[in-house]
């Protein structure tokens, strides 16, 4: 091959990259900016937001701002559920009796007329389903559940839940499956690489491949490119991987639900602290990743500053999510003296922003740095960042991290390492904590109430279990609720914790109590391009 | 203009630039072998850079520390000796997988048909990469640093030591290569190869042991850039791979058969994300460069390859008819 001939497929190469980077990328840029630049892309997601949106899926402003106040007042609790495990397993079998009692003496489930109906006024019309669906999928004695996920790619880390959640399904079906059936539960994992186009492609081979009683997915822009198609399928697409409060639409996607704390929420916790801790003008930067993951943190953190006496001014600068270094975005933002930097970013860059924020003499200055909540991860962020991630603050989404040396001997969180330790998965890895002990055991506690419901384990009765739920989440911490109530309530953790990263000790320093919202997050009824 | 960020970006510009052209010459020594691009090259060095960390962070083997010193759990109190002994017995190591890969998956094709080859590199960078994950999983990893915390304030922008030995270090990488190369006999017999593989296979040369040095000096090289990138990228599976678009954009603005032109162009590439992306943001009608800045090096590159076919610095190819 001649080099000019090698040259031009190089060039061939890069011309398809750069497409390929446009289309990943804007999948989710669009769907949230919905502006110029990014809005070609729309065809690439079947959904999509906008920008100018108003603040949606979190509560108001007055319920935070009143809920960081009250925190603030308060000293940190202990953080830790008290008991053994087996008095754990018998305060949620406890939990799980009284919601199924709920479900079984009311009007609820799933009626002659195609209608499923659950308490707060949730309606779901199966009539509404393609002809060959079915809702007996796990009929068969297996509950296939599918998950795109990034297992790599700038994300890859991400990859850990799947083992951790794989693991908690082998633990369930090993003390004996799911309901009076012992159904068992199968994990099929697809690396969708955090491309929303993948995840599209690979849904879709799942759908035809594995007939799977319900999928899941990673990552706000992948999500939403699967959000209609699962939804007009009827396809439980339960507890998705991602904190856009667009899965807060019981009545629009009903077959959908989120779990963690919505970005727009944590995105407005921030900007009341702001407001509570600081003495204005304060100017504000946010590194945001491009797409709609980053812009859903921008927009509601944007919608707050523009109201705030405190916060003069808000600068933000998107990056690239497969960037391979931040530098020259970090020094845009240094170059505004910032009074307070927002790292609204996820996986590998998690860890960049707090190397470049500390590089670029940020750290020095700032009088408050945040990491989101999903680069909370000890291990996979705040470690690896070194001596620069000392005194980072974090809106933790109220859950325990399983590497977090204070959480070590509470006895939730030492099954849980020892569990993934007997999977022979690494324990040291928040992640996989994370995959098994908050998302494997809120999907399996969903399922056990779901299989004992009136039919068994069906996708209306999974569904009427996840609209339905209200137990003790042992992997949050005390005071924050994880429930949802039909139509009126959908977001499960409404609250939070504010914790400082301390270098020393490796740990999360909680700074005061919970913040408390449970309840008070309005739905986000969904609308391509124009958001809540 | 305000002159202190201007050079803060010149200077992150040299940082990021040095990144990327430690990883093109890299690929051009594997080019100017075998006239092909190594996909694989960016994922051999993080593999280099995991053996580095395996030997300098999780090793504490008595006879080993001999020659490393000794170990420490802190890698912020790793000693420079221990990780400069590491990364070199992982250059040495590193080099050996590539001898191995060369002679095993890649002399037995038609070194004329590059097609199967191509996809073999393809398909090493899957391979290795989810082998380092296998092994040290995908969460990022803090690296030992090469050379020491600090920096210099140059009128008020900051300069860093790891940018400067980084620099340095590639520049006598440059000046290594271009001596084993140029006055040795090995060397000549690589460029040999490098012009024509028949011709001095005909006159003597054991290609197959030219080919299998050119292998093991690319894969050493890039070992030793990965390990001087790492404390900056994270150690991880993905580090390499989020680099090598950049890299081959670089490697074709120098000239794919140049040491020096890849490294420059590693240089442009850094240098064009840094302050041309950074400033061309200002304009609203551009402000989308900033979160894709791999346009304005793919503008860069074509702009060059369309003016000068063969890079900045390649040779130019002559037929006879």
């Amino acid at each position: 091959m001649s080099k000019q001939a090698l040259q031009k497929m190089l060039a061939l190469l890069f011309g398809f990259a750069l497409v390929a980077a446009a289309c990943g990328g804007s999948s989710g840029e669009t769907e949230a900016s919905g502006d110029e630049e990014t809005s070609e892309s729309e065809d690439t997601s079947e959904d999509s937001g906008g920008e100018d949106e108003e603040v949606g899926g979190a509560a108001s402003d007055e319920d935070v701002e009143e809920a960081v106040q009250a925190a603030g007042d308060e000293e940190a609790g202990e953080g830790s559920t008290a008991g053994s495990i087996e008095e754990l397993e018998a305060i949620w079998a406890e939990e799980r009796a009284a919601i199924v009692e709920t479900l079984s003496s009311g009007d609820y489930g799933l009626g002659e007329d195609g209608i499923l109906r659950g308490p707060g006024g949730f309606e779901l019309d199966t009539s509404a389903c393609p002809a060959d669906w079915n809702n007996e999928a796990a009929a068969d004695g297996t509950i296939t559940i599918g998950y795109t996920i990034a297992q790599s790619g700038a994300l890859a880390v991400y990859g850990n839940i799947a083992d951790g959640l794989g693991a908690y399904f082998d633990y369930q079906n090993s003390v004996g499956g799911v309901g009076p059936d012992g159904l068992q539960i199968e994990l099929v994992v697809k690396d969708d690489e955090y491309v929303a186009t993948r995840t599209q492609e690979l849904v879709d081979e799942l759908l035809q491949t594995e007939d799977p009683f319900a999928v899941t997915t990673l990552g706000s822009p992948n999500t939403f490119s699967v959000y209609n198609t699962l939804n007009d399928l009827c396809v439980p697409h339960p507890h998705v991987t991602t904190g856009h409060q667009a899965w807060g639409d019981p009545e629009g996607h009903p077959w959908t639900t989120g779990q963690q704390l919505s970005y727009s929420t944590e995105a407005l916790i921030w900007a009341n602290w702001i407001d509570d801790n600081l003495e204005g003008p304060v100017t504000v930067a946010g590194l945001v990743m491009d797409n709609d993951f980053g812009l859903a943190y921008e927009s509601s953190f944007e919608v707050f500053a523009e109201a705030s006496d405190t916060i003069e001014e808000f600068v933000a600068v998107r990056h690239d999510p497969a960037a391979a270094t931040l530098t020259n975005e970090v020094t845009t933002l240094a170059a505004e003296n910032p009074d307070v930097f927002i790292s609204m970013t996820a996986g590998n860059p998690c860890v960049l922003a707090i190397q470049e924020a500390d590089r670029s003499g940020i750290t020095e200055t700032a009088q408050a740095l945040f990491t989101p909540s999903v680069c909370k991860t000890i291990s996979g962020t705040m470690e690896p960042a070194g001596d620069a991630s000392e005194g980072w603050y974090v809106v933790g989404g109220g859950i325990k991290d399983t590497t977090d040396p204070q959480y070590l001997d509470d006895p939730y969180i030492a099954w849980v390492n020892e569990q993934v330790e007997a999977a022979g998965l690494d324990s040291s890895v928040s992640l996989t904590g994370d995959g098994f002990g908050v998302r494997g055991w809120g999907m399996v506690q969903a399922m056990l109430v779901a299989a004992e419901l009136d039919g068994g384990m069906t996708r209306t009765n999974f569904i009427l279990a996840l609209r339905s739920m209200d137990m003790t989440h042992p992997a949050l911490l005390d005071g924050i609720g994880w429930n949802t109530n039909g139509a009126e309530d959908s977001y499960f953790i409404e609250g939070s914790e504010i914790s400082q990263f301390t270098v020393a000790d490796q740990t999360w320093v909680q700074q005061g109590g919970i913040i408390d919202l449970s309840g008070l997050s309005p739905n986000c009824p969904w609308v391509a391009g124009e958001g809540c | 203009m305000n002159t202190t960020l201007l050079l803060q970006r010149i200077f992150d510009g040299i940082a990021t630039g040095a990144i990327y052209a430690a990883v093109a010459v890299a690929l051009v020594l594997i080019f100017k072998a075998t006239t092909l691009i190594n996909f694989a090259q960016g994922e051999m060095a993080m593999f280099g850079a995991f053996i580095t960390y395996a030997f300098a962070v999780q090793s504490d083997n008595g006879f080993l520390n001999i020659f490393l010193g000794p170990a420490n759990e802190n890698i912020g109190d790793i000693s420079f000796r221990r990780i400069w002994v590491s990364a070199v017995l992982a250059m040495i190591g590193s080099g050996i997988i590539a001898i191995v890969v060369e002679r095993m998956l890649i002399r037995p094709f038609d070194p004329d048909d590059h097609l199967p080859v191509v996809l073999i590199t393809l398909g090493l960078f899957l391979v290795i990469n989810a082998v380092a994950g296998e092994i040290w999983n995908f969460e990022p990893r803090a690296m030992p640093a090469l050379f020491p915390d600090g920096r210099l304030d140059v009128a008020g922008a900051r300069l860093f030591y790891d940018t400067i030995g980084i620099i340095l270090v590639l520049a006598l990488m440059l000046g290594g290569l271009f001596v084993i190369l140029g006055k040795t006999k090995m060397g000549l017999a690589f460029r040999a190869v490098s012009s024509n593989v028949e011709s001095a296979r005909l006159v003597g040369v054991r290609t197959g042991r030219v080919l299998g040095f050119g292998w093991f000096l690319a894969s050493a090289i890039g070992t030793l850039g990965a390990v001087l990138v790492a404390p900056r990228l994270s150690l991880q599976p993905i580090m390499m791979g989020l680099v090598l678009i950049y890299a081959l954009a670089a490697a074709s603005i120098g000239g794919l058969d140049s040491l020096g032109g890849a490294a420059l162009g590693g240089l442009i590439i850094g240098l064009t994300n840094s302050v041309a992306v950074q400033y061309l943001a200002n304009v609203e009608a551009f402000k989308f460069v900033q979160a894709a800045p791999l346009i304005l090096s793919i503008i860069a590159m074509l702009a060059t390859l369309w003016f000068r076919p063969s890079g900045l610095f390649g040779t130019k190819r002559v037929e006879r008819v």
